[in-house]
């Protein structure tokens, strides 16, 4: 049994003198609240504060989540399994287009998470619309803050990359999309956004390469969901 | 409604930029050269245009000459190749 664990649930009664240990039983056992993990973390195991064990509960309003302490770690309540926590979203329906030669935000196309907990996964949900110049060489690819995930392992000069186009000529645009299961171990704040590049002329972003003021030419919307997955 | 990637493109080839959406105010020039004003890329569209249109009157009169030379019709053409 732990050091917070109850052993019974008392009930005072009119006149009653009640003692400190009265008092440590009915004021510590809501809820507290914190304003994020480090907080948390500091409120327990100090003089005069309670000892941290299992069964504790937090509240974090910088995720708004409630936990409790299973003796080693802060779990999610109900997380029996694994569970879908925060999602956040980002369409991007207006165009982008680029000469850049060296990998460049495709701006609009970002989202930030705060994962609850440090094991927590992210799950990355992409969907791009992408055109380029006959025969241009475009690759997009998935950052999370500064570092690229969901690449090709490095290979001399070839190009690390999480989708690749090739438009082989004509009025083309084309679908790119990938999931992605990220392990981030984090619980600050973290951006997840898709760059481009193209090895000459330009490549496009939710349009067609030939974009006349006709029906017969497309405007497109690209997007990307990150979900906390929760294990 | 100037398309500016496509001027850029046409006109400004080896240099680099990112334009977000359609209007000149979300043209970021990344290569050292000086950034074309949008009144320069406005003046350069019509001509673009025309040339665009041109190079599609050229690859029809060249298709043609091909239909021609094989004594086919477009249609008969495109049934053979789908």
């Amino acid at each position: 049994m732990g050091a917070n664990a109850q052993t019974s649930v008392p009930t005072f009664t009119a006149g009653e003198v009640l003692t400190a240990a009265n008092m440590n039983i009915s004021a510590r056992t809501g809820i507290p609240v914190f304003a994020d993990s480090t907080a948390r973390d500091a409120a327990f195991g100090g003089t005069g504060e309670k000892t941290l064990a299992e069964g504790q509960f937090a509240y974090l309003e910088s995720t708004n989540a409630t936990q409790y302490y299973d003796g080693s770690t802060w779990q999610p309540v109900a997380s029996s399994g694994t569970k879908i926590g925060q999602v956040v979203s980002t369409n991007l329906a207006t165009t982008f287009s680029t000469t850049s030669t060296s990998y460049t935000d495709i701006t609009g196309l970002s989202v930030t998470i705060t994962p609850t907990l440090a094991s927590s996964k992210v799950l990355v949900l992409v969907n791009l619309s992408v055109s380029a110049d006959t025969n241009v060489a475009l690759n997009v690819r998935q950052m999370r803050d500064s570092t690229a995930i969901n690449v090709g392992t490095a290979a001399g000069s070839r190009t690390q990359s999480s989708g690749f186009l090739q438009n082989p000529g004509g009025v083309f645009a084309y679908p790119i999309a990938w999931n992605f299961l990220d392990s981030p171990n984090t619980t600050s704040a973290t951006v997840y956004k898709v760059q481009i590049v193209v090895n000459s002329s330009t490549g496009y972003v939710n349009r067609t390469q030939q974009d006349e003021d006709a029906a017969t030419r497309p405007r497109l919307a690209s997007n990307i969901t990150v979900m906390e997955v929760l294990v | 409604m100037t398309d500016y990637a496509i001027v850029l493109t046409r006109r400004y080839a080896g240099n680099q930029w990112t334009l977000n959406g359609d209007d000149y105010t979300g043209l970021t020039w990344l290569s050292d050269t000086p950034k074309p004003t949008k009144t320069k890329l406005d003046s350069l569209w019509s001509e673009v245009q025309q040339e665009i249109a041109d190079e599609k009157t050229s690859k029809a009169a060249q298709r043609q000459a091909i239909l021609d030379k094989l004594g086919l019709t477009a249609d008969e053409a495109a049934a053979l190749f789908g």
